[in-house]
């Protein structure tokens, strides 16, 4: 016997409302469903036309996959209106957060970031650890002209160590003013913001944009999309004015304005994977290919799930901290890179290179994983 | 209605406290402070048995003012009061004397049910002022909890032990330690921490509202004394690397451990 | 020295028909504290049958008198008879010295009879010496594990609570002498916590173990190789405090200043960093080989052998070599 569910119009209401209606031209074809990533996974299964549809009916969704989306977004490319989907599953969580029905992962990173400063587990006075033995300017006791906003992930992962301490060399031998908050960095929110945590993201963004503001930074560069997204979209409703970017922008900049010259070669076969926030959300795929087309002696090869198409390594939305256990997406990745006879997997994105770190090493793939500065350095001519 | 007290402890986060080898003393100096972890799980459970039963729930500390903002976080996590009991007389207190304070303190706030402390806290970690506690309010006291239920207005709890376990039951008033990590402690909601950190009073009280004298509180008050602190000699040790491909360090592994293996 | 106060006494835990281990260790200490400043050892012991025969393996681990009290009340350990119990001796026969195990029941206990007759009291003691006319000092540690306070108290009879696995238990002597006596302390009050249930379960200790394997954060994906190592060796096994705190291992096994303190021979550490609160509890081993791929981690220099290598690729070929020569 089907069981009758009751339609609450005023969680229609209010979930069009957290979504500026997101949910409302949805025709329920499934093609969202079907192309979610995270399905070919079992039992990871994420039904994107359900959560549409429930939010059409004003129903509630207290299902627990509701957590497993990274909100890739690959569902909104290939929906045949370009519906919001990520929104309708952000509402949601809203909503939920606001009941405190989150996994109590979440809660413990909530804390993490209230408390530390950190999504990743790190102490805030090791925040700068990755600068031994570099100079760099310490914009929380000086004024710079671009502030570098390094992240958790990349504080704290001693991999990742490597791709600042790259991007550092070369805005140097570029000869950018910048500089670096250092201990006084805290989380950019991107988890906050995907868990549906508005309250507190708004004391988080409010005091981390009067920081940015003492810097007298005209402009904000970060590794991570997800930081990039935060300030770009996300910031400006609360109030911040300096002008974000993704330093692949910044970098495909410098090399058109012939700020820094690559004359090293670099003999590598390398695929470009487009991470979904510097993708889908920020539009950002041809200035990766531009920047490693300038590398003398690379060679790039395009994987077939490529720029809008790209496959996520699993860890957007907040999902990089839900332990979830089993196959993981970028095994699935990884493959398809090593599909394409390419030597080195190039993804500027701190959680797709943990991610593809670690499956290469469960996989035993020999596939390298570089970000694209990594390359960049590599090649980069020491006279200014 | 029951009254939950709960006392809280704010601590230096540990991984950052170093010793002076000059001076031989803490380090304070851009150490981060926090709420001592295992209050943080008294405070959670107090928080939801005000779910389940509509109790009134009152937060408890003795320190410096710098300790305000973690008072009222505790108020917005949920709890309905705080009171900070603070004073320079109370500093230098051993945990007789921190005892001492904080039950004068839970006997002027007046009629309760139940007093929640975390197990011990992550500086000291002696977990001995829960019991000093109960023993000058002439209560009695479950240490360890790690669950509670109150049924027909009577507390029951499970203690833990090394190798064991208790299901305990009294009538209130009685005072609980709670285990760490017992349960995960909400997230404050920021919306009532706007309100909070607007509107929120936190009373404070002084030697002279709690009508101790100088003799029976603070270091005066303390019955041991800290002579000296040093960096935990943790042994000098070989430091001899081996090296060499998987297999040869198998291999001298095995050579090493060989005399200890039992059959 | 100071007759006033005088003897060193050791609240002797029970646990059910056995003094625990704990207690044990304390009164090998409290013998090296007595013997070095001319004094005796007292241990306490209470319960609800009859405890002589207890009380005669407490002489033969050395202690020279041994106090016991019986009373039905005190059949299990509940705070308020026992702290009234050990109240009225203390007042009676004014110890120099009182140590407790600082398990559960002992820190429930201690905290409890320091307010009661308002007596210093020191925390988790790692560490005790006397000095002059049996003056005790003790080493408190603090912040992790990290730093060591030194302690005295100003009152008589001084009180510490001594952390267990860091003294070792001392080996019994049967044919040392003492005295047993039975006092009694007059009619104690019920407990007012009333005992719906309880269950013990055998727990395997590591704290008593003399050589094990220890898996930390670097190994977490394969837990189990570092299993079968500890039971081909026939070593116990452990882990350190975040696998634990991630649900991957039981609570009951880690390592380190809020979890278990092993002193075994030989420890063989796979993937543990080395952070000060972990190397606090395993400190005691007499022989540490440590394998972690960071170079950079503080275990390398806690350790006697170190590798700086991938577990995941030494484990495995570590049981191999281990399988092919049980053949």
């Amino acid at each position: 016997m089907i069981k009758a569910k009751l339609v609450d119009a005023e969680l229609i209401e209010k979930l069009a409302q957290l979504t500026s209606g997101a949910a409302d031209y949805c025709y329920q074809c499934g093609t969202c469903t079907g192309s979610c990533p995270f399905n070919l996974l079992n039992p990871q299964t994420i039904n994107p036309r359900k959560i549409v549809r429930s939010a059409q009916l004003g129903l509630i969704y207290d299902d627990g996959n509701l957590w497993y989306c990274s909100t890739c977004g690959l569902c909104e490319a290939k929906c045949p209106w370009s519906i919001k989907i990520t929104e309708v599953v952000r509402g949601y969580r809203l909503l939920a957060t606001e009941k405190r029905k989150l996994p109590q992962k979440f809660e413990e990173i909530l804390w993490m970031i209230y408390e530390d400063g950190t999504a990743f587990p790190g102490s805030s006075i090791e925040r700068a650890a990755w600068t031994e033995g570099l100079s760099i300017k310490d914009a929380s006791k000086q004024k710079v002209e671009v502030l570098l906003y390094i992240g958790c992930a990349v504080s704290f992962d001693k991999r990742l160590h490597k791709i600042a301490r790259s991007l550092a060399n070369v805005l140097s031998t570029a000869g950018v003013d910048f500089g670096i908050l250092g201990k006084e960095e805290k989380c950019c929110g991107d988890v906050v913001y995907n868990i549906g945590e508005e309250a507190f993201l708004e004391e988080l963004a409010v005091q981390n944009i009067e920081r940015f503001n003492k810097t007298g930074a005209e402009a904000i560069i970060t590794i991570s999309p997800h930081s990039a997204h935060m300030f770009k979209k996300v910031y400006p409703r609360y109030g911040l004015k300096i002008p974000a970017f993704h330093y692949i922008e910044f970098l495909h900049d410098l090399i058109e304005k012939e700020k820094i010259k690559m004359d090293k070669a670099v003999d590598d076969e390398v695929t470009v994977h487009d991470p979904c926030y510097l993708g889908r959300y920020l539009k950002i795929y041809e200035e990766p290919r531009k920047i490693l087309s300038s590398i003398p002696g690379l060679k790039i090869v395009e994987m077939n799930e490529a720029k809008e198409n790209a496959v996520c390594c699993g860890s957007g939305g907040g999902r990089h901290f839900l332990d979830i256990h089993g196959d993981r997406l970028s095994h699935y990745r990884i493959m398809q890179a090593a599909e394409t006879g390419a030597k080195t997997l190039v993804a500027p994105c701190p959680f797709c290179i943990q991610n593809f770190e670690d499956s290469v090493k469960t996989k035993k793939l020999s596939l390298n994983i570089k970000d694209v500065i990594e390359l960049v350095n590599q090649s980069l001519s020491r006279s200014a | 209605m029951m009254h939950i007290i709960v006392c809280m402890k704010v601590t230096p986060k540990s991984e950052q406290v170093r010793l002076d080898p000059n001076t031989k003393t803490i380090i304070r100096e851009g150490v981060e402070n926090e709420i001592n972890p295992a209050d943080k799980n008294a405070l959670e459970a107090a928080l939801q048995l005000k779910d389940k039963h509509g109790c009134k729930v009152t937060v408890l500390g003795m320190g410096p003012p710098v300790w305000e903002p973690y008072m009222k976080l505790a108020v917005s996590m949920g709890a309905d009061d705080a009171i900070l009991v603070s004073d320079k007389a109370f500093a230098g207190a051993d945990t007789l004397a921190t005892s001492r304070t904080l039950a004068t303190a839970i006997k002027k706030i007046g009629e309760y049910h139940l007093i929640l402390c975390g197990e011990e806290s992550s500086d000291a970690g002696t977990g001995h002022v829960p019991p000093s506690i109960a023993e000058f309010l002439n209560i009695p006291q479950i240490t360890f909890v790690n669950h509670i239920e109150i049924i027909d207005g009577r507390i029951r709890a499970r203690r833990v032990l090394e190798g064991a376990y208790e299901v305990l039951e009294c009538t209130p008033p009685v005072l609980l330690s709670i285990e760490y990590g017992c349960n995960t402690p909400r997230f404050p909601d920021f919306r009532r921490k706007r309100w909070v950190d607007r509107e929120f009073k936190l009373k404070v009280w002084s030697i002279k509202d709690l009508e101790l004298n100088e003799e029976e509180v603070g270091l005066k008050g303390s019955r041991s004394i800290v002579e000296e602190l040093r960096e935990m000699g943790l042994g000098e040790r070989a430091r001899q690397k081996i090296t060499g491909t998987e297999d040869e360090i198998a291999a001298q592994i095995l050579n090493i451990i060989r005399p200890y293996i039992k059959k | 020295m100071n007759l006033e106060y005088k003897n060193v006494w050791v609240f002797l835990e029970r646990r059910r028909e056995e003094i625990i281990e704990s207690s044990l260790e304390v009164l090998g200490k409290a013998r090296e504290l007595a013997d070095k400043y001319g004094d005796k050892v007292a241990g306490v012991l209470m319960g609800a049958g009859n405890l002589d025969k207890l009380a005669e393996t407490a002489i033969t681990y050395g202690a020279d008198i041994v106090y016991t009290i019986q009373d039905d009340v005190l059949q299990d350990y509940s705070t308020i008879p026992y702290s009234e119990a050990l109240s009225r001796m203390i007042i009676r026969y004014k110890p120099n010295i009182i140590l407790y195990p600082a398990t559960r029941n002992g820190r429930d206990l201690a905290g409890r009879v320091s307010a009661k007759l308002n007596l210093g009291l020191s925390a988790n003691t790692v560490w005790l010496d006397i000095v002059g006319d049996g003056v005790l000092l003790a080493g408190v540690p603090g912040f992790g594990g990290g730093i060591m306070a030194v302690t005295k108290c100003l009152t008589k009879p001084q009180m510490a609570t001594v952390r267990p696995g860091v003294f070792p238990k001392p080996q019994p002597n049967p044919t040392r002498t003492g005295r047993i006596e039975r006092i009694d302390v007059g009619k104690l009050p019920e407990p007012q916590v009333k005992t719906i249930e309880r269950v013990f379960y055998t727990v395997e200790d590591i704290s008593k173990a003399e050589a094990i394997v220890i898996a930390g954060m670097g190994i977490r994906e394969n837990i189990e190789a570092v299993k079968k190592l500890a039971e081909k060796l026939n070593w116990a096994f452990g882990a350190t405090r975040p696998l634990s705190d991630e649900g991957l291992v039981p609570r009951d096994i880690f390592v380190g200043a809020t979890g278990k303190t092993v002193r075994p021979k030989i420890a063989l550490i796979v993937g543990a960093s080395g952070a000060a609160h972990f190397i606090s509890g395993v400190a005691g081993a007499e022989k540490i080989i440590s394998i972690n791929i960071d170079p950079e981690a503080p275990i390398h220099s806690y350790s006697d052998y170190s590798i700086v290598g991938d577990a995941y690729k030494i484990i495995p070929k570590l049981l191999e070599n281990l399988e092919a020569e049980a053949k």
